[in-house]
Order: C-alpha cells, then structure tokens, then sequence
C-alpha cells in the first residue's frame, strides 16, 4: 500500500484564474505562464487554493473524481510546476 | 485648431516632410521625414484628416528614404529608420509607403507598452466596439474595410490598444492594409473608397492602404468600450453565420496573439481577463460582404 500523499500549490506560483462555463484560465505568476485547463484540473486548483493542502484520497472525494483520474492531473499540474507534494 | 495635413500644398507637405513632418495618429505623435515622392503621395491620399501638431513631445523620430551606394543606379531601394537605427532590410523603392506603415506598426508594437496590444483590428458603431482577430488570409482586413466604409467608426485595422487604466480601447484610426484580392474586391465594392498606390510583390502580396473615414480619425481621441469578440473566416459559398466561441480559447487567442501580453504580466492576465469577461466571443463564416455587414448590424442593435 502506498503513504498517502499530501498535494499543495507549488510555493511561489501565486495562481490568478478566471472560470469561463467549464474552462479555466490560470496564471502562474513566478513563470508568468498562462495555461487553459479542463473543468476537473481547474475545480482541483481551485479547491488547493481554497483548502491549502490535502491528502490525495480527500482531494478525490472533495473533487468528485476518481483516484486514477485525479493521478493524471495531479501529474500534469506538478510538470507545470502548479502543484507539489510531501 | 490644429492644422491637418490635408491643409497643406503640394509643395508644402514635401517641403514639410523633408525637414520632419509632425504627424498625430491616436495617443502618438511621429515626426516623419522623407524625401521620397511615394511617401508624400501616400500621405496625402490617406492622411489628409490627420492633425500635425507644431509643439509638444514626440513619440517616434522616424525616416523613410532611399538606400546610398551603387545598387540605388540599377536596383534602387529605400529603408526605414527609427531614431536614426535601421530596424529592417531595404526594400524595393516602391515599397517605400508600405514600408512606412509598417515601420509605424513596428514603433507602436515594440514600444507603447503601457497599452495591452492584442494583434486585431477594432470598429465600433453604437458605442459598443467589435474586436476582430485573425490568422492571415482570414479576410479580417476586407471585413474591417467593408465596416469602416459602412458607416462604423475605425479604432485600428492592426494593433487593438488596450487601456491598463480602464480598459477600454483607444483608437488610432491609421489606413487599412489591403492585400491581393481584398484590394479589387474593396475598389469594386465601394467606388468611393480612397487607395492608394499598389506596392507590387512585398513579403505580402500586393498591398494597398485604404483612407480611413475622416469621421474616424476626427474622433480618434475617443475611447470605446469592448462588446464583442469576433474571429473571422471567410469560407467561398457561405451563408454568414456567427455561432459562440468558447471565452477561455478566445482568452488564450489574445494571449498568444498579442504583442505584449507576457511582458505585463499579471497586469496582461487581469486585463486580458477583463476585456473577455465583458465580450461575448463568437466565430463568424462569411463568403459576401453584404451578408456579412448586416449580421454585424444586428450584433451592436
């Protein structure tokens, strides 16, 4: 069984983002990058941004996506340095 | 008053524009200098509504002339100079008023960063402006001619001005850029549209500039507010059609088509998302022009 895994906003992003029906904008301020995202990658964001950081499992329920859905963005947000985990 | 070119003689304005003629066109003033003939020419068939102004700061030095050396006795050609530095390769000498447009461009775009600059052209009619993106060939500059022959008020046909402050749009109401096919259909369309020379195979095509309505240019100081965001698409036996663009790709279109939007940085993104949240975004198909001027009648009704 893998350790739970905890994720947070990667320090320094400072993330600004605006939510267009179900597409999201993020800016990442540190990388000054731009980056449109899925309505799941965004509704995972905004929750990291509202709650700090969360165990993988609770994000999944919060976030009402499943594990292996939730890995792959989880994934793609750390390759942009969006998110990081301990 | 400020005395508009248009004022001037014939032999005053080469006279004027050999020694610097100080041009404004929206927030910029240009002191031009050339002694090129097809650069007084241009500037008098296009520019005649535009005021020069005698005092105050000038924005850009620039100069259009032709190229010294042997090759000028059998291949003549002219350069663009800003602030006495030449930014681009000579190009035939015909070019030279393209060439000059374009130089402006390059100014504007390179230098007034305290504006966003999205790459689009902007009308406005009834108080509500239409932002027009475009990939090339994409028959923005015919649709932006059309309008501004149509009774709409012409911002900009290349670089939409963004205001940081307010966000609203502010004019410069310079020529429009008509390329190959768009110069004919343009004559054809509207008699009485004023063009200017045809410069012969440039990077472009052929190009030629058409005058903007004095109306635009007498309110060229007055800012419009942003309504609508329309990507164009001329597509031959079409009905004109505007169907929604998704606002989070309209939003990444400005971005990456934009002159400057990463060098503002979460300034861009604030003012990027501002301009999208008050546009409705939309994809528009069109094969005729007259089609296509009454779906953007009823878009501002």
């Amino acid at each position: 069984m893998k350790p739970p895994r905890f994720w947070r906003i990667a320090d320094g992003a400072d993330l600004a983002w605006r939510r267009w029906e179900d597409e999201y904008v993020f800016h990442h301020a540190l990388a000054n990058d731009t980056h449109r995202l899925s309505g799941p990658a965004g509704i995972v964001l905004t929750q990291l941004l509202h709650s700090g950081e969360m165990e993988e499992a609770t994000l999944a329920d919060t976030c009402g996506l499943d594990e292996q859905e939730l890995e792959v963005i989880l994934q793609e947000l750390a390759k942009i340095d969006f998110l990081t985990w301990r | 008053m400020a005395l508009t070119l248009g004022e001037l003689s014939a032999r005053d304005l080469r006279r004027h524009l050999a020694r610097g003629l100080d041009l404004r066109t929206g927030p910029f003033r240009f002191l031009i200098r050339s002694r090129r003939e097809e650069v007084a020419r241009g500037l008098e068939r296009l520019y005649p509504d535009f005021p020069l102004e005698v005092d105050g700061f000038r924005d850009f030095h620039i100069r259009i002339d032709a190229v010294a050396g042997p090759r000028r006795c059998y291949k003549p050609q002219c350069n663009f100079w800003h602030d006495e530095h030449a930014p681009f390769k000579p190009l035939p000498l015909d070019h030279a008023f393209p060439l000059l447009e374009w130089g402006m461009n390059w100014c504007i775009a390179g230098y007034a960063q305290h504006y966003l600059m999205l790459h689009a052209a902007v009308l406005e009619r009834h108080g509500r402006a239409v932002i027009l993106p475009g990939d090339p060939g994409a028959g923005k500059s015919t649709l932006t001619a059309a309008l501004a022959l149509s009774g709409w008020r012409l911002l900009s046909d290349e670089i939409t001005l963004i205001d940081r402050v307010d966000g609203h749009i502010v004019p410069l109401a310079r020529p429009i850029s008509l390329k190959n096919q768009s110069i004919a259909l343009i004559r054809e369309a509207f008699p009485q549209a004023v063009i200017g020379d045809t410069a012969l195979d440039t990077h472009k095509g052929s190009v030629a500039h058409l005058r903007p309505p004095p109306n635009s240019v007498a309110r060229m100081s007055e800012k419009a507010r942003p309504a609508h965001i329309v990507f164009p698409r001329w597509r031959a036996e079409t009905t004109a059609r505007l169907t929604r663009h998704s606002k989070a790709d309209a939003f990444i279109h400005a971005a990456t088509h934009g002159f400057n939007y990463s060098l503002q940085g979460r300034l861009g993104f604030e003012l990027n998302a501002a301009l999208i949240d008050a546009c409705t975004c939309w994809d528009f198909e069109y094969s005729r022009l007259e089609e296509a001027l009454a779906a953007f009648e009823e878009l501002v009704a």
